[in-house]
């Protein structure tokens, strides 16, 4: 992933179809994360993988699986922007 | 922690300033200069030329597991679980339980007396226990382990750095050995972890189980296989509350607050561990590589803390060393905190994982939090 581009949702989808071992299609921006079967690790294993290919750090907090993957991708973004500043 | 390659002696440099008798003659002043660059010459000798430098060499391995096996189907008969539930979630499978009396110096001395034998030595200059779970909070387990196999009168203590705790007490153990202080020791990991497991608690009820595993170092050379080299160690206390128990030490008592029944238990924010323990580990042996020498395509077997499959998964993916080269025991005991590294590597030893001259390095993270790393070149041993 080029560092100087924005992560795209395209981008965060593969990553989370990679992981979680499910089809690209299933993973839509108003998908719910419950619905995907992504569990609490499952997130730090997609935000750990983006950490990776990005170089960006990612929060450490607790992130909650009652969203939705637009919310995870946003929180991904924003971790991703704030690296760059 | 890096252990002195050359056995330093500093207090002969000491002692040679403060002989320098007060109004000495020009003569005596050279002489003693030259005294003193002879000894620092020595000394740097000793450490360019690593061919002839004491190192704690690895040279017995033992392990013990309770026998009791705990399964998954079991726990589910008791806690909000299943089977499916536990292995897709962490790639535990079974644990051990100790039985009702069984603390952690027994398990402690059954490993320890497995490593001595496969080190083939009956006696040891010291003793360092590795342990979450001490038998009792005061005094340390040490020393009675050291009593239980003949080795009273020794010196006995115990390393607290949870899931590190290991690593930990390997890197102080090679100090020992390097600066002279021993030329054999007995170092074990050895937990009774279920004791301090909420038994309602279906998170962490599920990931922990008992057991212990020891090596014996000796002195050696730092060229040899199995020896000790570079220990990266490190902390970060603004963590402490990320892995557990508040209550029954000098925090909850000198606060004159009753101990409540959830605060006696062991507790972990699983996501911050993950995020943390995979990082920090990463980091540590890639610093432990780089000390070795060694690229990660020349790693033969990664050692990591058996917490989490998931964990071990991250950290290979981290570190560019492929899943297979990964030595994975969890799947059978669980999460054994301190005892987990070395249950690890008699389980390789047993299943060829291991074999002399491997690359291996050995990483972990815990409570502290602490984590750790090292490279070591797999000695020809057996596990006992």
């Amino acid at each position: 992933m080029d560092n100087t581009l924005q992560l795209t949702f395209e981008q965060f989808a593969v990553i989370v179809g990679e992981k979680l071992r499910i089809p690209r299609e299933q993973i839509q921006p108003e998908t719910a994360l419950k619905d995907i079967e992504i569990d609490s690790l499952a997130i730090i294993e997609v935000m750990l993988a983006v950490e990776s290919q990005s170089g960006a750090s990612i929060p450490t907090e607790e992130v909650s699986t009652d969203g939705k993957v637009e919310d995870l991708y946003q929180l991904v973004v924003a971790a991703v922007d704030a690296s760059r500043k | 922690m890096k252990p002195s390659t050359s056995r330093p002696r500093p207090s002969g440099l000491v002692c040679a300033c403060r002989k320098l008798p007060r109004g000495a003659g020009r003569e005596e002043q050279s002489s003693i200069l030259v005294a003193l660059f002879g000894k620092l010459g020595y000394m740097r000798t000793l450490e360019v030329s690593a061919a002839g430098a004491r190192s704690a060499v690895v040279c017995g391995l033992g392990a013990w597991l309770p026998p009791r096996i705990v399964t998954n189907d079991e726990l589910a008969t008791r806690l909000d679980t299943s089977d499916e539930w536990i292995r897709t979630r962490t790639g535990i499978q079974t644990r051990h339980i100790v039985s009702p009396g069984m603390p952690t110096s027994y398990l402690a001395a059954e490993a320890g007396a497995r490593a001595m034998e496969s080190a083939g030595v009956k006696d040891v200059d010291a003793l360092v226990l590795a342990t979450t779970t001490p038998d009792r909070p005061c005094p340390a387990s040490a020393p009675r382990v050291a009593h239980r196999l003949g080795l009273t009168g020794r010196p006995a203590f115990d390393v607290s750095a949870v899931c590190t705790g290991f690593l930990y007490a390997l890197s102080v153990a090679a100090g020992l050995i390097v600066s002279g202080a021993a030329e054999h020791i007995l170092v074990i990991g050895a937990e009774a972890f279920s004791t301090i497991i909420d038994p309602h608690d279906r998170t962490s009820g599920v990931l922990f189980g008992d057991g212990a595993g020891a090596v014996v170092l000796r002195a050696g050379e730092h060229q040899e296989p199995g020896a000790i080299g570079w220990v990266e160690l490190g902390s970060d206390g603004s963590l402490d509350d990320i892995i557990t128990v508040r209550a029954g030490g000098s925090e909850q008592r000198s606060a004159g607050a009753p101990q409540s029944p959830a605060d006696s238990y062991f507790s972990m924010r699983g996501q911050e561990v993950f995020t943390h323990a995979v990082r920090r580990m990463a980091e540590a042996a890639t610093t432990a590589l780089a000390h070795a020498g060694w690229r990660p395509d020349e790693v033969d077997r990664l050692v990591g803390h058996q917490a989490n499959l998931r964990i071990l998964h991250a950290l290979s993916e981290r570190m560019h060393i492929p899943r297979e080269r990964l030595v994975v025991h969890l799947d059978r005991v669980g999460n054994t905190a301190a005892a987990s590294i070395p249950l690890a590597l008699a389980h390789a030893q047993s299943t060829g994982e291991l074999f002399p001259g491997a690359r291996v390095i050995l990483a972990a993270f815990g409570g502290g939090a602490t984590w750790g790393a090292t490279a070591v070149t797999w000695p020809a041993i057996k596990a006992l």
